[in-house]
This record gives structure tokens, C-alpha cells and sequence, in this order.
């Protein structure tokens, strides 16, 4: 049982760095606004 | 049952709470508004700048304010929190969400533009993330430039992950000097183009949001104060709409009890960098000095 919940926790936990590289890749075209002054 | 159910789902309840938790530690740790790493924008800079949020008299204002207002001719008690772009909708959202503290009063800078819906914005402003927005996924662009560069540099041999943005991104753009009156006709000629077909329905949003900061003042027991932000005397085809919304807003702070002052009109030429920014080496001081004794007497 604590082996499975384990095991789970730790594909849950890839599953979410997973997410967070695909909101990375999802960064194309969003530009980082920068001000250039009046 | 419910045991048996929470051991059938466990991989997705370990996903719900591992991204709920650590969307919560980076919105806590917000990184990209905070470190230094980052190029930060003017919410940010007002932190840099004070080491705080929270102030006696909370200044709020659109660039007209940053250009005008020298920071260390006013008060201790007074935070400029200007920011560029800002909108009456952005002050309300920086007191309400609670980005800027007002303890005793909030002093709202404004000039026409500061009202105009749909204006353009930065839209790194941390207020402008929805709340069910999730925090990397709202600043992807700057972490992935960030991660980008700085592994690049890595892998060249060069450890760059803790170096702080240059200095110069940590100050407010300031308007020094003046333009020329070439200069000047063609900002009048480009305002025209992009401001001239505009109406007062063009500010309802914004007008609306100033009543919410009027009530959001009376809540928390803080006296409000408006400024009308100077234009220049040369600026002449100026729309209708800024004497309408001037009526209007007017109106609405008298109403309400809002001490308020109209500078529109009150300062020459020379004192200008363009058509809205007073110029940092004489309006700036100039203009600090008739604030401060409004604000204090």
C-alpha cells in the first residue's frame, strides 16, 4: 500500500513538472513587455 | 467505499494537490516580481524603491505622476506607486487586492488617459492575473526567457542565474528635457490619430472604477484626494471629451466630498516635457512643491 502511494505520488508529481514545461513551451508569441519610454 | 474511491483516484488527487500547493508557493514567492533577476516592471520598481507596500499616503498614478512627482522631495510619509499605463481600474484593483496598503490616505494622480478604457498596458502587472489564473502560467514568457538565457549562459560556462537584472531597469522613465515644437506638433498630430474619435462612453469603465475607489476609501476609513494632472498649454486641438470627463469626474468627486485639485491649466509650457509630462529638471521640482503644499495645508 505505502509502495503504491508511493509510486503514484511520484508519477502525480512528474505529471505537474510535466504541466509546468508545457506552460514554458506555451511562452512563444507572449512577448515580456518592456517599456521604451515616452 | 470512500477509502476505496480515494485509493482508485490517487494519482489524481496527488496531482490536483501538488500543483494547487506549489502554484500557491510560487504565487507567494511571486519570483518575477521580486527578484532581481527579473526585469521588473513599475509595480515592481515601486518595491524596489521603498522596501515596502504599505505606506501612509498611497500616490497613485499613470506616468504623468512618475514624471512629475520627485520622490525625495516629498515626505516620508508618502509612496508614489505610479505606474506606467496605469488606469483608474488598475489603482482600484492594486488598493482592493491589497498590492499597495493605504494606511491613513490615497492621493489618485490622474490625467484624461488614466480613464480611457481599453488603453494599452503592461500587462505583467500582477493584478492584471486573474485568481484562478495560475502564477507560472501568467508569467510563462518571462520564466521561460529567464531559464532560456540563463541555461544558455550555463552551458558557455558562465554561471548568470543569481545576476540581477542591470540597474537601470529599476528606475521609472522620467521625461527629462523638453521636445521640440516639431516634436511637439507631431505628438498633437498622432494623438489626434489614435485619441481624436474616442467619446465620454469611451470611460464609463474607468469612471465607474473611481467610484469603487471612492467606496473602497470610505470602508477602510481613508480619506481620498484627486489631482487633476497637467496638460500642456500648447496641446490646443485637444478633444471635447477631456473637458466632458473633467465635468463628469468632477461632479462625481464633489458629490462624494473628495477634496480635489484641478491642474490641468496651471502650468506653462516650459515646464513640460510633451503634451502631458512635466520635464524632470524644472516641472518636476516646480511641480512637487505645489503638491506637497496642497497635500499639507
Amino acid at each position: 500500500m505505502a509502495r503504491e502511494i508511493m509510486e503514484k505520488a511520484f508519477k502525480a508529481l512528474l505529471f505537474v513538472i510535466l504541466l509546468y514545461l508545457i506552460f514554458l513551451f506555451m511562452s512563444e508569441g507572449q512577448q515580456v513587455f518592456v517599456y521604451e519610454g515616452f | 467505499m470512500i477509502l476505496k474511491n480515494i485509493r482508485k483516484n490517487l494519482f489524481f488527487i496527488f496531482f490536483a494537490l501538488f500543483f494547487i500547493f506549489s502554484d500557491m508557493a510560487f504565487a507567494k514567492l511571486d519570483y518575477v516580481n521580486k527578484s532581481p533577476m527579473f526585469i521588473p516592471n513599475d509595480y515592481s520598481k515601486t518595491l524596489y524603491e521603498y522596501g515596502t507596500n504599505t505606506f501612509h499616503t498611497a500616490i497613485m498614478g499613470n506616468s504623468t505622476a512618475i514624471a512629475a512627482i520627485r520622490n525625495d522631495l516629498m515626505g516620508a510619509q508618502y509612496g508614489n506607486a505610479a505606474v506606467s499605463y496605469g488606469t483608474i481600474h488598475d489603482f482600484y484593483e492594486m488598493l482592493g487586492r491589497k498590492f499597495i496598503v493605504a494606511e491613513k490616505e490615497v492621493v489618485v494622480c490622474a490625467n484624461y488617459l488614466a480613464f480611457l478604457d481599453n488603453w494599452e498596458t503592461n500587462p505583467s502587472y500582477p493584478w492584471l492575473r486573474e485568481p484562478l489564473v495560475p502564477y507560472v502560467y501568467f508569467y510563462r514568457a518571462a520564466t521561460s526567457d529567464y531559464l532560456k538565457e540563463n541555461i544558455i549562459h550555463y552551458f558557455n560556462g558562465d554561471n548568470t542565474f543569481f545576476e540581477p537584472v542591470p540597474l537601470y531597469h529599476f528606475q521609472k522613465t522620467i521625461a527629462p528635457g523638453h521636445m521640440t515644437e516639431e516634436e511637439l506638433n507631431e505628438r498633437k498630430i498622432s494623438f489626434e490619430e489614435r485619441f481624436g474619435d474616442k467619446t465620454i462612453e469611451d470611460f464609463s469603465k474607468n469612471i465607474a472604477a473611481l467610484k469603487k475607489i471612492i467606496n473602497f476609501c470610505e470602508r477602510n476609513d481613508l480619506t481620498l484626494r484627486f489631482v487633476w494632472m497637467p496638460i500642456n498649454p500648447v496641446y490646443d486641438n485637444r478633444p471635447a471629451y477631456i473637458e466632458e470627463l473633467n465635468t463628469v469626474v468632477s461632479e462625481i468627486l464633489e458629490e462624494n466630498q473628495i477634496e480635489f485639485i484641478d491642474y490641468t491649466d496651471s502650468f506653462s509650457p516650459e515646464y513640460f516635457y510633451d503634451l502631458g509630462h512635466i520635464s524632470w529638471e524644472e516641472g518636476a521640482l516646480v511641480f512637487t512643491g505645489e503638491l506637497r503644499k496642497w497635500l499639507e495645508k
